[in-house]
Order: structure tokens, then sequence, then C-alpha cells
């Protein structure tokens, strides 16, 4: 993608010496201790050698990096079969990107040492009753002197269980539009009258969390921007790593066919069966087309222009070549209905095919539906007439 | 005759390529089949030339420039000729250099001729082709080649101890050919019969391994043509359903609004503009000979026939009774598409003969277990 070879291959060494080796295996059917264990031991590598933080600016250590050095990282990691950083993942993209925006000096200063120091951040947006619509939420916030008491339910919450801070949305006026009364806090998750519970996801792993809040007391200075100002302030959250974990993720998918290959028993490009070479084929020339846009949706962003539409595009793009592929993988591999451990923090193509498969609603779910997406690509890149809904 | 538009000579921006070539196709937008003097304008115009190197009379333009046109003569679900001649005449000019013959030699005649728009040599493309080359004589018959009846001269290929590419002129003793009606109104199909043609030296083009080379050159840029065909064609009849379902109403409100059709819509325009990324892709990759360019232009062929395949099945539903209807031009679209896809063959005999390279390929991400 870019002309610079010389720090791709400096990325590309340092790689080689330091993914830690096997790595995939020690991770299969591990226990989450393990695999908080390696994820902290990841994160300090990582940051050691600024590659955890090259989307940051460049007064911190590994920031401040052109776009096209962070796209030569992510394709490295992936080329490279790196481990993912998920319990750093709120941490350095969404709580950083919107304290950099939004937050204060102190706020600043406060958080984002203690993120390089590994300290661990999880979203509480979602509620029981606000998913797609978000702005419906209504954990309430309520201002005395200089706290916010806090109560409601938040719900989904990725690796919430692990968290020392959670980016939380409340309500503090239920007047107006829905959009125009919601306050953007930092809540610390030790905070008294939060309660955490692990949530089991279909997989059996519990990698999400419903978080209680009663009474919680939250100092009016851990808030992020004015009162009811939140929702502009949700945007950045939302938005803040879109083209570069998706790329990162094209680009695993892309080095993980090999994987489909083997389940079909392909040999030396053969594969026997009509049916599944002809799939495969499909597969991968989605696989590349995505990879193509992505690469051109990237070449548009370092030039400060954007595609229209192309978050949604690629996020559903990405969803159904995932969903396809893990399907495939699934019938062709003989064995996918056998239970076996699945590999924590492995991607979403890790080889175990119903493991695999069922992880991928992640991407038609999260972050903005399937549905929720064509909405957005009707209505604002097709121009068709927004849905008008008539309570009754 | 157009005399509005620029001449291609002073254009080196694609968009200005693309809009001098709209504005000049617009007329026969909706015609189905373009009338014959459009021929013409692609002379005037340069067209033929974008891609040649100029020592051979052309612009020297990438193969981007060229992309743009095909999606262009696509929108308006232009014959085939256009893409059948450029590719013929890379072909021509290719072995013009690289012979160094005099530019007076037979091909570069041929080549001259056709930039004055005195000939038209076409690439043929064929589901089937059954060429034996015996002491000296073709036999055999070629199924359904785009445009052959329309060309002045064909550029066959056929196996004698190797790989040759010949250019024969349609009034050659022993070759016939027929037209094959088509259900696509847009485009004419023809067999053509080769009965004991005795070939002179001078309609030998290729040989050996210089045969091979451009054959597979010319199979990718068939496939890149026809993708490109297809994202014209897919934009254009994609564009006009979108208008309608803007005007059309039904239970008092434009059918754009129901939710149904909107995320039908929306799952249409995110496989075009995936499939048109894959297409960009793959002229790229021709132009820098970069890669496996042969794969990916396969690939993008593939992709952009299917996605113009359900394009137009789409766009007829969402027409209604309409779309049915003869008149509308929804029909012409959805015929083109289909025939589109079994040009050359089946897209599963496409996928078969392209798996193992892209096999290859992928299975070489595959970790080498050394622990
Ligand atoms: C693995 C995972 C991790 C998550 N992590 C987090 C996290 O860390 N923090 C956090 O805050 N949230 C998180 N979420 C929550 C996620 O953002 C929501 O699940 C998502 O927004 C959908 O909301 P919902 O689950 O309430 O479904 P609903 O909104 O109830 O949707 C149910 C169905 O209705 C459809 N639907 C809804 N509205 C429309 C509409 N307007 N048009 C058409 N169809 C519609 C949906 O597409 C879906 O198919 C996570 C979810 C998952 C699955």
């Amino acid at each position: 993608m870019t002309s610079d070879m010389s720090f791709r291959n400096h990325v590309r060494d340092w790689l080689h010496g330091h993914v830690p080796a096997g790595w995939r295996e020690s991770m299969t059917a591990a226990t989450t201790e393990a695999f908080i264990a390696q994820q902290r031991e990841w994160m300090k590598t990582l940051v050691g050698a600024g590659f955890a933080t090259s989307h940051w600016g460049r007064e911190w250590p590994g920031g401040g990096r052109p776009l096209a050095e962070q796209i030569i990282i992510a394709e490295e990691m992936a080329r490279a079969d790196a481990p993912r950083l998920l319990l750093y993942f709120i941490s350095l993209y969404h709580a950083a990107l919107t304290l950099m925006e939004w937050g204060t000096e102190e706020q600043k200063s406060r958080h984002l040492p203690a993120i390089l120091q590994g300290e661990i951040w999880c979203q509480g947006f979602s509620e029981p009753n606000a998913g797609s619509d978000l702005a419906s939420l209504r954990t309430r916030a309520e201002r005395h002197g200089d706290n916010y008491i806090v109560n409601g339910q938040k719900i989904w919450s990725t690796l919430g269980q692990y968290a020392d801070y959670c980016l939380l949305l409340v309500r503090t006026d239920s007047a107006g539009p829905k959009q125009a009364g919601i306050t953007y806090l930092l809540m610390d998750t030790r905070s008294e009258g939060v309660v955490r519970r692990p949530l089991k996801q279909m997989t059996g792993d519990e990698e999400f969390a419903e978080i209680f809040l009663q009474d919680v007391k939250i100092p009016v200075g851990n808030r992020l921007g004015e009162e009811n100002a939140g929702w502009r302030i949700a945007q950045t959250t939302l938005t803040s790593e879109r083209g570069l974990t998706i790329l990162e993720l094209c680009e695993r998918l892309y080095c993980a066919r090999w994987r489909l290959l083997a389940a079909m028993g392909e040999n030396d490009g053969i594969v026997q069966d009509d049916q599944f070479r002809r799939e495969a084929v499909d597969v991968f020339v989605r696989i590349d087309a995505l990879r193509a846009l992505v690469g051109e949706m990237m070449i548009k962003l370092m030039a400060g222009k954007d595609i229209a539409g192309a978050a949604s595009f690629v996020k559903l793009l990405y969803a159904r070549v995932l969903r396809k592929f893990a399907a495939l993988g699934e019938r062709a591999g003989g064995s996918a209905h056998l239970l076996s451990g699945f590999t924590l923090g492995g991607g979403y193509e890790t080889g175990n095919w119903a493991f695999d498969f069922m992880n991928s609603y992640q991407w038609t779910i999260a972050g903005g539906s399937n549905e929720v997406q064509r909405n957005i690509v009707a209505e604002r890149v097709l121009g068709m007439p927004r849905e008008k809904w008539q309570p009754t | 005759m157009a005399t509005d538009v620029t001449p291609i000579q002073d254009l080196l921006d694609l968009g200005d390529l693309r809009d001098s070539a709209s504005r000049v196709l617009a007329h026969a937008r909706g015609r189905g089949t373009a009338p014959r003097e459009s021929w013409n304008t692609v002379v005037e115009l340069g067209w033929l030339g974008v891609g040649l190197p100029q020592v051979s009379g052309g612009l020297g333009q990438p193969f981007a420039a060229l992309a743009t046109l095909y999606q262009e003569f696509g929108r308006v679900l232009a014959p085939h000729d256009f893409m059948a001649v450029s590719i013929c005449l890379g072909a021509l000019a290719g072995a013009a250099l690289g012979s160094n013959a005099e530019p007076s030699g037979p091909v570069g005649k041929v080549i001259q001729q056709t930039l004055a728009g005195a000939a038209k040599p076409m690439y043929t493309t064929s589901s089937t082709r059954d060429v034996k080359s015996a002491a000296g004589r073709l036999r055999g018959r070629i199924r359904n080649v785009l445009g052959a009846g329309d060309a002045s001269h064909l550029l066959l290929s056929f196996d004698d101890s190797g790989p040759v590419v010949a250019l024969v002129a349609l009034e050659h003793p022993g070759l016939s050919f027929s037209l094959r009606p088509t259900w696509d109104l847009t485009r004419r199909l023809f067999d053509v019969v080769l009965e004991d043609v005795v070939l002179q030296p001078e309609n030998i083009v290729f040989e050996g391994a210089a045969a091979a080379a451009v054959l597979k050159s010319m199979g990718a840029q068939i496939d890149l043509a026809l993708g490109c065909d297809a994202v014209g064609g897919a934009e254009a009849i994609f564009g006009e359903t979108l208008a309608y379902m803007q005007t059309r109403r039904q239970f008092g409100r434009p059918i754009a609004s129901f939710q149904a059709l909107k995320h039908r819509c929306a799952d249409l325009a995110t496989e075009m503009c995936g499939s048109r990324a894959l297409l960009m892709a793959g002229c790229e990759a021709l132009t820098c000979l970069k890669g496996d360019y042969v794969s990916v232009a396969a690939c993008a062929r593939l992709y952009t026939s299917e996605v113009y395949r359900k394009v137009t099945e789409e766009a007829v539903q969402l027409h209604g009774g309409v779309g049915f209807t003869w008149e509308h031009s929804c029909h012409r679209f959805l015929k083109r598409a289909r025939l589109n896809d079994a040009i050359g063959g089946t897209p599963e005999e496409r996928k078969d003969a392209l798996a193992p390279a892209l096999f290859q390929e992928a299975s070489r991400g595959r970790p080498i277990v050394s622990r």
C-alpha cells in the first residue's frame, strides 16, 4: 500500500522477534486468568515498542505516526499473526481518542498516561431497552453539588468485568429531543453502587458484562464536555476505530484463507469437491474486493477525503464475508460440530469453525447492526426517504 | 455528428474523458442497439487509439482510460464492437512494435486502416473454440463470437504445436459466419466456421511464447472490459431504479420509503461498491503488470458480473409491472447482464479455471510448523 519498505521491514523484524511463540496453542481452551495475563504482557510489549499508540498524538510515546505507517503496523500485525489487543481495545481507541478530543487537561493527564500503564476501559452505552436506538437510553444522573448520582443499568459491555473505568452515557434531561438530554461521564468502576456481572455468550465465553448502577456517585469533574452535550461526544467514540480496525481484520481474514483450504483438503491448489471449490472462490473474491475497497478508503483518508457511506459499506461487506467464510469452513471441516476449545483473543477466523460462525454475529449485531447500516446507506448515501413511525 | 465534443488528444483527466464519453453516447441511451453511425464517432474522437502506444499512432494512456470508456459503453448498452476492436488493436500494435515491422507491413496497415475507420479487426470471445490445424489448413467452428459478423478481420487463436494467433480477413476463403439471434438485443453473436482455411505467413501475428503471452493479456483485458461493462450497466439501471422509486407512490407514500425496499437497495449499493473496488484494483494490476493480474482480472469479472445480474434482477422487481414490459429498459439490462456472464463459458468454469492459482497463493499464508 505504501512504498515505505524500510519502516515495514522494521515492524516485520520486530514482530518476528516479539510475537509470543505458540500463543495460539497456549490460548486455546485457556482460562480467563491466563488470557488476561497474556493481554497485559502483550500490551506492555507493544507500548514499550511504540506499536500500540501509533494513532495517538505526537506528544505521546509511539504517537504521531502518519496514517500510512499506522496502516503498515496493522498489516504487519495481521501478517505476523500477532495476538489482538482485545482487553485494551476500548482503552487505546475509544477512550483515548475521545479524551484527546473532548477531555480537559486534567482528565487527559489523569487517564492517558494511565492507559499506557495498562488502565482498562469499557464502554457503557447500551442498555436493556436502548440498543439500536441508543439515544433512548434511560440511566439517570442527577446533579447533587459536585457529584452526579447515577441509577440505571448498562449491558453488553465488552470485557466490562475487568475494566477500571467506564465510558458512561447517562440521561440528565428528559424534556427535549432524546439526543439533547444525554451527558458523558467517566466512571470509576470500583465506585460504591457499581455491580458488574459477566454474561455468558453463545460461545460459552464470558466476554461481555452487565453493569448495575445504584446511587453511584460520580464527581462532576469526571464529566466529558458540557452537561447534555454527550450525544455529540459519543459520536467521536463510535467512529474512533472504524478504518484501521476493519483494515486489520480484513488482512487477518486474508492471511487466514489457508484455514478454509485446509478444511477442504486442498492440495497444491486443488480442491476436489466442485461445490466447495467454487464457494471458496466466491469467498476469496469477496475478501479481495473488500481489501480493495478498504485500500481505496485509506488512500482517500490520507488525502483528507471520504467515500460516502464507506464505514457502513466496509462493515457490511466484512460481516457478510466473515459469516460466509465461517459457514463454509463449518460445512467443509468434517469435525466442526464436535465440541473443542476455542482460542481466546484469536480473532474471528480461528479455524474452530462452529465457534467462528457464532462469533461472527458480533459483526452483524454490535456497533450498529446490519439493518441499521442498511438504513444509513439507504438514507444517507442513496437519499431514500427516512422512516417515519407514528406511535399509536 | 456531435461537434461540441473535445477531441481526445486534449484529455488526460479520467473525469473529463468520462464526461465526454457520456455526452457523446447520451443519444444512444435507452435505445438498446446503438446506431451504426456511432462507430464513426468512436473513430473520429480517437477512442480507438486511447490505449495504443504513441508510435503506433495512439495516445499511450494507461488501461484506466480504456476502463473509463468501457464503463460508459456499458451504461448505454452499446454494442460489443469497441472492446473487441480495442483489445485486438492493442495486440496488433504489440506485434508491430515487437517485430520492428514497418508501419506499412500487413499488421501496421490494418492498424492504420482501423484508426482511420476503414477496418474493424476484432478479438474473438467464444464459449467454445474447436479449431484444428492440419497440413496448414484450419478447420473448425468457433461458437458464440460477439460481433464477428460486424468485423473486417478476426483475431483467431489455435494450436499448431504451440499457440498461434492469426489475423484473418472476414472474406478469407473458407471462412464463413452466421448470426445467432440472442435474447440480448444490444449485441450480436455469430458462429464462425473455418473450412480448409489456408493461412499465409502475413496472417500469423504471434507464435509460441509470444502468442501465449498475448493471449494471457487479452484474456485479462476482456475480463476487465466485461467487468467495466457490468459496473457501468449496473450503475445505470440502479440509478434509474432509485429515481423511479422516489416518484412512484403507493399506499400514499413513495415506494422508496418502504424499509424492505430500502434494505434491498442498500445491499445492492454495498455489493456494487465492493465489486467496483475490485475492478479498479484489477485495472491497476493490469496496467502495472502487478502480481497475478490474470487472477485479479478474473476475480473482478466474476464478482462484477454476479452483481450486475443481481442488480438487473432486482430492478425488474422494484419497477413492478412496468419493469416487465418491452418498452421499459429494465429487460435490456437484464438480458445483457445474463449474456455477459455466459461469454466465454459458464461462471462455474471460470471459477474452476481460477481456483488453482488463487488457492496456491492463499495457502502460502499457511504457517510452516518448525517448532
Ligand atoms: C458481542 C457484542 C459486544 C458488544 N459490546 C458493547 C460494548 O462494549 N458497549 C456497549 O455499549 N454495547 C455493546 N454491545 C451492544 C450493541 O451495540 C447492541 O447489541 C446493538 O446496538 C444492537 O442493540 P440490541 O442488542 O438492543 O438490539 P435491538 O436494537 O433490539 O435490535 C434487534 C433487531 O432489530 C433490528 N432493528 C433495530 N432497529 C431497527 C431499525 N430501525 N430498522 C431495522 N431493524 C432494526 C436490529 O438490526 C436487530 O436485528 C455489544 C453487542 C455485542 C453483540
